[in-house]
């Protein structure tokens, strides 16, 4: 019974150990691609606008209409609250805690993961499947080139920009929508949000987006390039790349979160 | 048992090379896809890229190795796609493309490439024909590998291939 349980506990390590390993790898590989400028190869640089195009342009309508129904949800609970305790002096501090640090770049990546992610999920597993990856490796394309850094870089890019969007759309337009019900005009709100900002809400903001984003490209990319040769390895890898995305949102956002406590 | 490739490279003709068995004949696609730069293929192995249209996978090779724009790629393969009448298709996909035309445009893409030879996997007499005839409308030098089964050998009788055993 023990040696059983040991044994699957030893399976599981090993196997989320091999994936992260590979992951480790493929970081390592496109950072070396990257150092040797392969993003300014026509080819690449094609795939990469492409890429960002899929990435950021097409996400903004559904980044937009999220950022305005939670931006609204969350101002006007917030102004609600505070309101009501008369805290006026904290409302810039708290609307912005909360959007900058937690909102958008949450509700940003996951737009990415279901957008984006699910795309280079199947997109790669279906290269390989399809026998795409022997075509580019005959023709001397380097894969990490081709496929993996221009879908790296969209993603690192597309992150902290989507975040950011979101955050002035969500605090500018959360309060146009619900705002006037309060006891507080919208230069003051305004005034508020100024008062309140710092350099370091900003750099959290962008870090915090990037390394989320970077984890779900990298758990996607990995998932893709495991496929072995059947069509219905696809489904399964899309429901673990799923699940080792949240795994790793979790994880980032403890880290995050110890790391703002402790500076 | 394998065929011995660099023997053929200098070969200025057409092969036909006759495997035994069907692994045979998949280890010389591997053996053949490691001279990269010198063959090239028209074969479902070596398929187009489905998210490109035709053109972008017929210069898609020259684009990176070269580092050269499409617009520049495509300037380079124009003559030959005019002289082929592939015009309507290189801004399709390959879902959208005829066989004969997916076969044109597969030699096309070697002629980009500047491979000396082209190799193909079993191909059907139709698309054999189809890019025998590009070959002399484009006036290309390319030669022809055929790989097939030796059984096989009676459907390729009709073109001036030379028979190549494996050795060993």
């Amino acid at each position: 019974m023990h040696a059983a349980l040991i044994g699957r506990i030893g399976r599981f390590t090993l196997d989320r150990g091999h994936t992260y390993i590979h992951m480790a790898s493929i970081l390592g590989q496109v950072a070396g691609a990257f150092l040797r400028l392969s993003f300014l190869n026509h080819v690449v640089r094609r795939v990469l606008v492409k890429q960002i195009y899929f990435t950021s342009v097409e996400a903004v309508p559904v980044i937009f209409g999220s950022a305005l129904i939670l931006g609204s949800i969350m101002v006007n609970a917030l102004l609600a609250l505070l309101t009501s305790l008369g805290a006026y002096d904290q409302i810039g501090e708290y609307l912005l805690k909360v959007m900058f640090y937690e909102l958008a770049p949450i509700t940003c990546t996951i737009v990415l993961l279901l957008r984006s992610g699910t795309a280079i999920i199947s997109e790669v597993a279906l290269m390989k499947i399809n026998r795409e990856m022997d075509t580019l490796n005959i023709l001397g394309v380097d894969l990490m080139e081709y496929i993996f850094l221009p879908r790296i870089l969209a993603f690192i890019i597309s992150g902290p920009a989507l975040a950011f969007c979101f955050s002035i759309v969500g605090l500018i337009g959360g309060f146009l929508t619900l705002g006037f019900f309060h006891d507080i005009t919208f230069d003051n709100y305004v005034d508020q949000l100024f008062l309140a900002v710092q350099e370091r809400d900003f750099f959290i903001l962008l870090l915090k987006s990037f390394f989320l984003s970077l984890a779900v490209v990298l758990v996607c990319l990995q998932k893709g390039i495991t496929v072995r040769s059947s069509f219905t390895e696809v489904p399964i890898k899309l429901i673990q790349g799923m699940m080792h995305t949240m795994f790793m949102i979790i994880f980032i956002e403890v880290f995050f979160g110890i790391a703002s406590r402790l500076l | 048992m394998s065929f011995d490739l660099t023997a053929c490279l200098g070969r200025d003709e057409d092969l036909l090379f006759l495997a035994d068995s069907t692994v045979e004949q998949a280890k010389l696609l591997h053996m053949t896809a490691l001279l990269q730069n010198q063959v090239g293929f028209v074969s479902e192995s070596v398929p187009f890229l489905s998210n490109l249209s035709a053109i972008e996978n017929i210069t898609l090779g020259t684009m990176y190795t070269q580092n050269i724009s499409l617009q520049k790629a495509e300037k380079r393969i124009k003559p030959a796609i005019a002289t082929l009448g592939l015009d309507g298709f290189m801004h399709m996909r390959k879902e959208s493309i005829p066989q004969r035309e997916l076969a044109m445009a597969m030699f096309l893409r070697c002629l980009a490439s500047d491979n000396r030879y082209v190799f193909l996997e079993s191909p059907s007499v139709l698309v054999l024909s189809t890019v025998f005839d590009c070959r002399s409308r484009v006036d290309s030098r390319v030669h022809f590998w055929v790989s097939c089964l030796m059984p096989d050998r009676e459907y390729y009788r009709d073109f001036d291939l030379k028979p190549m055993l494996p050795q060993g």
